[in-house]
C-alpha cells in the first residue's frame, strides 16, 4: 500500500519549480486549481545565484498573478555545490586520519587522467597536505579496536586547527565503516574545542569501505557544505520576506527531493541536482504516455547529456567523478559528452574531418554570432543548411549571420577537404551526431539495452535538430519533443519525490549467515532513514523502503547490486533466494555463474522514498490533422545532398492531432525541430511533439 | 586517395573504436581477478585476417601496443587461417618467438565469422595473476629461464567450435596457485571476443563486407597519413641516448639499453644497436615490448590521439640486435619484461627524443613498474592467497608545471589496492601508505614524489617479490633539473631489526611478523632548480613535502619559520644565496 502524499488539508496546491541554469533560471507553476501550467525564464545572477530566483519569484506573482503567500511547494535544482567544486571556491577544510595515512587524498587511486598526454594532471586534494592531520588511533576490517583513539593527541590536533581558525573538519578513519566510535569520539573532541565548528565524520557520509572514495566523498561534504547552507538561508530570509510558506526543497543528484536543511548538511548530494530534475522531467512525461523506455538527450551549447529509463525507472551509478574528484553516492546515471552546438569543427593532420572537444562556447560563440569566433561550429553547420532561422534564435533575440557561417565552413572545411560548402555542413552533424550515438551506446548497447527499444526523448536548445537524425541512425523509430524542451529541468522538478538513500559496507557470506545479522542490518537502516524522512516533515506511514544489496562471488573486485525482500525476519530461504537471484543476474550479465555458496554480500543498501501527489497536466482537446495555421513559410534547405523546400511551422500554433510529414522545420521560443526524411510528427495531447517512422 | 568520403570513414572509425572499447569493458566487467576487475590489467583489439591491427582499445595499457600485433604472429607460426572454426578460442602465452611480454599475459584469439566465412580476428590480452612457477605471482627474480616461471601454453584451442576443452582447462587450473581467478578470467576473455564477433558482424549488416574492408584499408592510409604528418615536425637528425637496468646477482651489475633514433622527413627509425646482450634473469624483453615502448613515446610526443592501427605504426622502422636483453631468445627468462625493463626503454626514447621535440616531452619519471608481491597460505583458511600490486612513483616534470606526486608513468595506468581492501582480503596489515617528502628532482619545475607502503606479514611460509629499480641510479633531469631520488626497500623484523635490501629486485621468504617497507622512486627536475619561483617552493616546504634544509641547499630558497602558515620566504637571504650560488 503506497500512500501519497496530499496536502494534507485537503485542498489543492500550487507547486513552484525553480531551476538555476548557467545562463537562464528557468521557473514553472502548476495550480492544482484549474492545472495549468505556467513557465518563465529570467537572467541567472552567478555571482549570487538567489537573487535571480528572487527575482523569478517576482516575474511569476506579476506574470500569472500569483501571489508568493500562496505557494504552498517550492522546488529548486541548483549548482551551488557544483560550482564551489569545479571553481574550488569551497571553504577551507581540515581533514583529521589515521597516524600513516595523511597522503591518502593525495594520492587517489595513482593514476593519471589522461594515457598518453603528460600535461593532463589529477585535479590537487580540496584540503591541502598542511592541513590533513593525523591521529594514533587503528580499527580493523573486523570492527575490532587495535589501538584506541589517542584523545591527547586528538585534542592537539583540534587545537591546532582551531588556531588556524578553520570552521570546517572532515574525519576520515580506515575501517571506520564498520565502527565509528573513534570518528565519534574526534567529533565530540572537536566540538568542544572549537566553539562552532562543522565536523564530517566518514561512517555518517558514506559508511562504506574503501578509503579513498569515503574520504573524498567526505571532503567534498565538508567543503561545500558551508557554501550551500549559507546559499539556502539567504533564500529563505528572502523568501521569509515575501512570507512565502512552503519550505524550500532541493533536488539530490539521485533525482530525489530533501529539505533545504537536509541539503545543508548532506550537501555532496546535490552536486548533479540540475541534470538530475531534466531526467526525471523525461522520465515522468514518457510514463504519463505510456512510454517506460527512454533514452533522455540533453544538447546544449557545449555538452551533450545522456541518460536511460528502463520500465519507467531511471538508471543510477553509484560512483561518479565531478572535476576528477570521486563521490560515492547514489547519483542518477547521465554521461556528459563534450559535444554542443559550440562543438568547433577541425580537419586533421590525416585529412579527417573532427568535431570537437573544444567548444566556442557561449563567448566568443560560434562563428555566426559575429563576436571573435572565426572557426566554425556545429551551430554554423545549422544555420548554413538552413535549419536554424537566423532571424529567429533565441526567440528572435539574438540574429545569426549566415555568411559568417558559411565563410568559416567554407575556408576551414570545404576547401581543404575539396567538397561543397553545404556537403561540408552537413558531414560536420554527420561527424558531431557520430560522437552522440557512441554516448548514447555507452548507456544502452554497452550496458546490455538495444536501443531500438527505447524512444528518444531529447530537450536542451540543440537537441530537437539533432534528435531524429540520431534516432535514424539507432534505428530507434520514436522520438518525442516535449512542449518546452528548454525549461525540461523546472518542469523535472515538479515530478519529484522526496528520497533518500542510506548504505553500509557487510562483507559477509550470505549462503551460511545467521539470517538475524541482516535483519538487524536492515533495522538499522531504516531507523536512519526514518529519522531523516521525519526531519523532511513526513510520517511514518508515508515512506515506501526498497532494500538492496550490493553482492559478488569471493574474489572479485565488482559487485552487483540485487533487490533483496523487505521482511520484517530475513529467513534463511530469503538468503537462498537472494544467492540464486544473484546469480541469475551475473548470468544474464556476464555470461556465465558460479556456485551460490561462494554469493558474498559487500554493501547494503536501502532507498526510503516519500511519494508526492504529481501535477495534473490538462489534455488538450484533439484539433484535427491538418497543420496549415502553424504554417509560417517554406525554406530551401540542404538535406541528404539535395536543396529542398521544407516547410517552416510555428509550434505555439500547432495543435493535438496536427500531423507534419517529412521534411519539416518547427520553430520555437527556446528551440528548432528537425524532421528528416522517414519520420513523420504528430502533436499529442499534452502538446509534445511525438516524432515517428 | 580512394573515393570513399571521409566523413563515412570517420562514422566507421568511431564505430570500430567502439568495438574494442565495448570488448575492454566487457573484459574487465566479467573478470574475476582483482587484477583485471580493479587495476584493468588487460587489452583487446579487432585483426584483419592478414594479422593487421584494426583498431585496439585506448581503455588498455600501453604496455600491450606493440605485443598485441605480435601476439597473432606468434600463433600463425603454429596455426593457419584453415585451421579456425567458428566457435574457436585460441590461446596463448609463450613469449618466443613472439607475442606475449610474460607468461602471465594469457592471450586469446577468436576467428570471427560472417555468412561461414572467416572475416576477422577478434583478441585480447589478460595479465593473469599467477601461471605457476618458482613464486606466487609468477614474476620472481633470480631466475634464469623462462622454464622456471610457470605454465607455458603454445597456441592451444581451449574453446573448439562453442565447446571448452576441460582437459587443457584443467591441465592450466592445475598448474596455478589460483585456479578460481584463473578459470574465470580465461571465461572474461571469452565473453570479451563474443562482443567482439557480435559487434563486428553488425557492422558488417552495416556496411557489407566489401565496403568495410574498403573503409578499413582507407583507415589505415589515414592513420598513416596523419603519423607522417606528425613526425614531419620533429627536426630531421640522429638522437641517441643510453640508461641502464640495474642488474642482481645472477647478471652484471648494470645492463645497458641504447637507443639511436633517426628522424627522417616523414618517418622515424629506431635502432638498438649497443645495447647489452640478453642475462640469465627474469628481466629480459622481447622485441614486442620494444615495439610497445617505442609505439608509446611517438604516440605521447606526437600526437596522443594517433588510432592505434596497422597504418599508424607503418612508418615506424624499429630495429632490435638478435639475442640482446631486450630481444632475447628462448629459453631467457621474462617475467618482469614489462615492468622493469620496457618502461626503462621508455626512458632512453625520451632521453634521445628530448633535445628534438622540447617542451613536448618531460624530465625522466620513476622509470620502472615497482612490483610488491606477497604470497603464502592464509592462517585462518590454509588457502592460498596472493597479494600483488605495482606501486606509483613520481612523473617527469615538464616545462611549464612540476610532475605529479605518486602516480603511476608512461606504459602503465593500474590503480592500487585500496588500505581497507587489503586487510580484509589478505593476511596483510597496512603500517602506512603516503608520500615520500624529499624524493623530488629539483628545478625550476620539480619531479614528482615517490610514494612509501609499509606492510606487515600476517602469514608463515610467505614469499615476497620486490622488484623495481632505480634503487641506485636516480631518474634524470633536463636542461638543468637535478635528479630525482632512490627506490629503497627494507625489512623490519619483529624484534625491531632493519635489514635494507642490497638489491632492488629480489625473491625471498619472509617471516610472519615482517614489516616490508618500500620507497618507489622520485622523478627528475626541469631546469635550474635555483630559478624555481621562491613561492612554490615556500608552498611545498608548509606542505611538507620538501624540508627546510632541502629548500636552501637544492633551490637556494631561504625558508623562517613565521607567520600564520608557519613558514615564509626569507627573501634577503634568498637572493644572497641564490647569487652565492649561481657564481660557484
Amino acid at each position: 500500500m503506497v500512500h501519497i502524499i496530499e496536502n494534507r488539508a485537503g485542498k489543492s496546491m500550487i507547486k513552484m519549480g525553480i531551476d538555476v541554469g548557467g545562463t537562464f533560471t528557468d521557473l514553472v507553476v502548476i495550480d492544482d486549481r484549474d492545472g495549468r501550467i505556467n513557465l518563465t525564464k529570467v537572467p541567472s545572477t552567478p555571482k549570487s545565484p538567489d537573487q535571480a530566483v528572487l527575482n523569478g519569484i517576482e516575474k511569476v506573482s506579476q506574470l500569472f498573478a500569483i501571489d508568493p503567500r500562496e505557494i504552498d511547494f517550492l522546488m529548486h535544482g541548483t549548482t551551488v555545490a557544483t560550482n564551489a567544486i569545479i571553481e574550488r571556491k569551497g571553504v577551507d577544510t581540515a581533514v583529521v586520519v589515521t597516524q600513516g595515512f595523511r597522503d591518502v587524498l593525495h594520492i587517489a587511486r595513482q593514476v593519471r587522467p589522461k594515457l598518453y598526454n603528460f600535461f593532463e594532471r589529477r585535479p590537487d586534494p580540496l584540503v591541502p597536505r598542511h592541513l590533513r592531520f593525523e591521529v594514533p588511533e587503528r580499527i580493523l576490517h573486523t570492527s575490532e579496536v587495535l589501538c584506541s583513539l589517542d584523545e591527547d593527541a586528538m585534542r592537539r590536533v583540534a587545537k591546532q586547527i582551531g588556531d588556524l581558525r578553520i570552521q570546517v573538519v572532515a574525519v576520515c578513519f580506515l575501517h571506520s565503516y564498520t565502527n565509528p566510535c573513534h570518528e565519534e569520539l574526534a567529533r565530540e573532541i572537536l566540538q568542544e574545542t572549537i566553539p562552532g565548528v562543522k565536523v564530517c565524520i566518514s561512517s555518517d557520509i558514506l559508511p562504506e569501505y574503501k578509503e579513498y572514495e569515503r574520504a573524498s566523498t567526505t571532503v567534498i561534504n565538508a567543503y561545500v557544505m558551508p557554501i550551500v547552507e549559507a546559499y539556502l538561508q539567504r533564500i529563505a530570509t528572502r523568501l521569509k520576506e515575501k512570507r512565502v510558506r512552503s519550505a524550500l526543497h532541493i533536488m539530490q543528484s539521485n533525482g530525489g527531493l530533501m529539505t533545504s536543511v537536509a541539503a545543508g548538511q548532506k550537501s555532496v548530494h546535490t552536486v548533479l541536482s540540475g541534470p538530475a530534475a531534466g531526467v526525471l522531467g523525461g522520465v515522468a512525461m514518457c510514463k504519463m504516455l505510456g512510454e517506460d523506455n527512454i533514452i533522455t538527450i540533453d544538447m546544449g551549447g557545449t555538452s551533450f547529456d545522456v541518460s536511460l529509463a528502463c520500465n519507467g525507472e531511471p538508471t543510477f551509478t553509484s560512483e561518479s567523478e565531478i572535476d576528477g574528484h570521486i563521490i560515492k553516492v547514489p547519483m542518477l546515471d547521465i554521461k556528459t559528452l563534450g559535444a554542443g552546438g559550440g562543438s568547433i569543427a577541425w580537419v586533421d593532420a590525416g585529412g579527417a574531418l573532427q568535431v570537437g572537444p573544444q567548444s566556442a562556447g557561449a563567448d566568443p560563440g560560434p562563428a555566426c554570432y559575429g563576436r571573435a569566433g572565426r572557426q566554425p561550429t556545429v551551430t554554423d553547420a545549422n544555420l548554413v543548411l538552413g535549419y536554424l532561422n537566423p532571424n529567429y534564435f533565441a526567440g528572435g533575440e539574438m540574429g545569426l549571420d549566415v555568411e559568417l557561417a558559411r565563410t568559416a565552413i567554407e575556408e576551414q572545411i570545404a576547401q581543404p577537404m575539396a567538397m561543397e560548402t553545404e556537403v561540408a555542413a552537413e558531414g560536420i552533424l554527420t561527424v558531431v551526431n557520430a560522437t552522440m550515438i557512441r554516448g548514447i551506446r555507452l548507456v544502452s548497447v554497452e550496458r546490455g539495452h538495444d536501443p531500438r527499444g527505447f524512444a528518444l526523448v531529447c530537450f536542451g536548445g540543440a537537441g530537437p535538430v539533432h534528435a531524429v537524425r540520431l534516432a535514424k541512425d539507432l534505428n530507434i523509430s520514436k522520438v518525442i519533443v516535449p512542449e518546452a524542451p528548454g525549461v525540461n529541468c523546472a518542469m523535472g522538478l515538479l515530478m519529484a519525490d522526496f528520497r533518500h538513500d542510506h548504505s553500509r559496507t557487510f562483507l559477509h557470506r550470505l549462503h551460511n549467515l545467521d539470517p538475524q545479522r541482516l535483519t538487524e542490518a536492515f533495522s538499522e537502516l531504516e531507523a536512519r532513514a526514518t529519522a531523516q524522512m521525519m526531519q523532511d516533515g513526513l510520517r511514518e506511514n508515508e515512506i515506501v523502503f526498497q532494500r538492496s544489496g550490493d553482492l559478488r562471488y569471493i574474489g572479485q573486485g565488482y559487485e552487483l547490486e540485487v533487490p533483496f525482500p523487505r521482511r520484517a525476519d530475513a529467513a534463511e530461504t530469503d538468503l537462498r533466494s537472494i544467492c540464486e537471484l544473484f546469480s541469475h543476474i551475473h548470468e544474464e550479465n556476464y555470461g556465465y555463474r558460479m556456485s551460490d555458496d561462494a554469493v558474498e554480500a559487500v554493501n547494503l543498501r536501502l532507498t526510503s522514498v516519500g511519494i508526492l501527489s504529481k501535477p495534473k497536466i490538462t489534455e488538450e482537446r484533439p484539433a484535427g490533422d491538418d497543420p496549415s495555421s502553424a504554417l509560417k513559410e517554406h525554406r530551401t534547405v540542404f538535406m541528404d545532398g539535395t536543396f529542398l523546400k521544407v516547410p517552416v511551422y510555428d509550434r505555439s500554433k500547432l495543435r493535438r492531432g496536427n500531423r507534419l510529414d517529412s521534411p519539416a522545420i518547427i520553430e520555437q521560443l527556446d528551440s528548432t525541430t528537425v524532421v528528416f526524411a522517414g519520420y513523420h510528427a504528430e502533436v499529442d495531447r499534452y502538446r509534445n511533439l511525438v516524432i515517428t517512422q | 586517395m580512394s573515393n570513399i568520403d571521409m566523413v563515412t570513414l570517420q562514422v566507421v572509425m568511431n564505430a570500430l573504436n567502439s568495438v574494442t572499447d565495448e570488448m575492454n569493458m566487457t573484459l574487465v566487467r566479467t573478470a574475476y581477478s582483482t587484477n583485471i576487475k580493479d587495476r584493468r590489467d588487460c587489452s583487446c583489439a579487432v585483426y584483419t585476417c592478414d594479422g593487421e591491427v584494426i583498431s585496439q582499445s585506448e581503455l588498455g595499457s600501453p604496455i600491450h601496443l606493440g605485443i598485441m600485433p605480435s601476439a597473432l604472429d606468434h600463433i600463425f607460426t603454429h596455426m593457419s587461417l584453415d585451421d579456425l572454426h567458428e566457435g574457436d578460442h585460441v590461446i596463448v602465452n609463450v613469449p618466443f618467438p613472439a607475442g606475449p611480454g610474460h607468461l602471465n599475459d594469457i592471450t586469446m584469439v577468436s576467428p570471427v565469422f560472417v555468412d561461414g566465412e572467416l572475416a576477422f580476428l577478434a583478441a585480447n590480452m589478460a595479465h593473469h595473476v599467477d601461471v605457476g612457477g618458482f613464486a606466487p605471482g609468477s614474476m620472481a627474480v633470480g631466475l634464469r629461464e623462462v622454464f622456471q616461471e610457470g605454465l607455458q601454453i603454445p597456441p592451444v584451442k581451449i574453446v573448439k567450435r562453442g565447446l571448452v576443452d576441460q582437459e587443457l582447462m584443467s591441465l592450466i587450473t592445475q598448474n596455478v596457485r589460483t585456479n578460481v581467478e584463473v578459470e574465470g578470467d580465461i571465461h572474461a576473455q571469452m565473453a570479451c571476443n563474443n562482443v567482439g564477433r557480435k559487434r563486428m558482424n553488425e557492422l558488417v549488416n552495416r556496411y557489407g563486407l566489401k565496403q568495410l574492408n574498403e573503409h578499413i584499408r582507407e583507415m589505415f592510409d589515414y592513420s598513416e597519413r596523419r603519423m607522417r604528418n606528425g613526425l614531419a615536425s620533429i627536426p630531421n637528425g640522429t638522437y641517441s641516448f643510453e640508461d641502464h637496468v640495474e642488474g642482481t646477482p645472477l647478471t652484471p651489475e648494470f645492463i645497458r639499453i641504447r637507443v639511436s633514433i633517426s628522424v627522417g622527413e616523414d618517418e622515424i627509425q629506431f635502432d638498438f644497436s649497443g645495447t647489452d646482450p640478453q642475462v640469465d634473469e627474469s628481466i629480459n624483453c622481447n622485441e614486442a615490448c620494444v615495439n610497445s615502448a617505442c609505439y608509446y613515446i611517438v604516440k605521447a610526443l606526437i600526437d596522443p590521439g594517433l588510432p592505434p592501427n596497422i597504418g599508424t605504426y607503418r612508418p615506424i622502422y624499429i630495429q632490435v640486435p638478435e639475442g640482446c636483453v631486450i630481444n632475447a631468445q628462448a629459453p631467457a627468462a621474462i617475467g618482469n619484461a614489462t615492468i622493469i625493463t620496457a618502461p626503462k626503454i621508455v626512458d632512453v626514447l625520451l632521453g634521445a627524443l628530448v633535445p628534438a621535440v622540447k617542451e613536448r616531452a618531460a624530465a625522466a619519471s620513476n622509470g620502472v613498474t615497482s612490483l610488491f608481491n606477497i604470497g603464502g597460505a592464509h592462517p585462518t583458511t590454509g588457502k592460498l592467497y596472493n597479494y600483488v600490486e605495482t606501486y606509483a612513483g613520481g612523473q617527469g616534470a615538464m616545462f611549464n608545471q612540476d610532475g605529479m606526486d605518486a602516480v603511476q608513468c608512461h606504459m602503465t595506468n593500474t590503480r592500487n589496492a585500496p588500505v581497507e581492501v587489503i586487510e580484509a582480503t589478505y593476511p596483510l596489515f597496512v603500517r602506512s601508505y603516503g608520500l615520500v617528502p624529499d624524493s623530488d628532482g629539483p628545478g625550476r619545475f620539480r619531479g614528482g614524489l615517490g610514494m612509501k607502503r609499509e606492510i606487515q606479514v600476517g602469514s608463515e611460509k610467505t614469499t615476497l617479490t620486490v622488484s623495481t629499480d632505480r634503487s641506485r641510479l636516480k631518474p634524470w633531469g633536463v636542461f638543468g633539473g637535478l635528479e630525482g631520488e632512490n627506490s629503497k626497500c627494507v625489512i623490519e623484523h619483529a624484534d625491531g631489526q632493519r635489514e635494507q635490501l642490497a638489491c632492488s629486485k629480489m625473491t625471498r621468504p619472509v617471516a610472519k611478523g615482517d614489516t616490508v617497507i618500500i620507497h618507489t622512486p622520485g622523478a627528475g627536475g626541469w631546469g635550474d632548480p635555483l630559478t624555481r619561483d621562491p613561492e612554490r617552493v615556500l608552498r611545498d616546504v608548509i606542505e611538507q613535502l620538501v624540508s627546510v634544509e632541502r629548500a636552501a641547499a637544492c633551490y637556494g630558497v631561504v625558508i623562517r619559520k613565521q607567520g600564520p602558515l608557519g613558514f615564509e620566504v626569507n627573501e634577503k637571504a634568498t637572493r644572497e644565496l641564490r647569487r652565492e650560488r649561481i657564481g660557484e
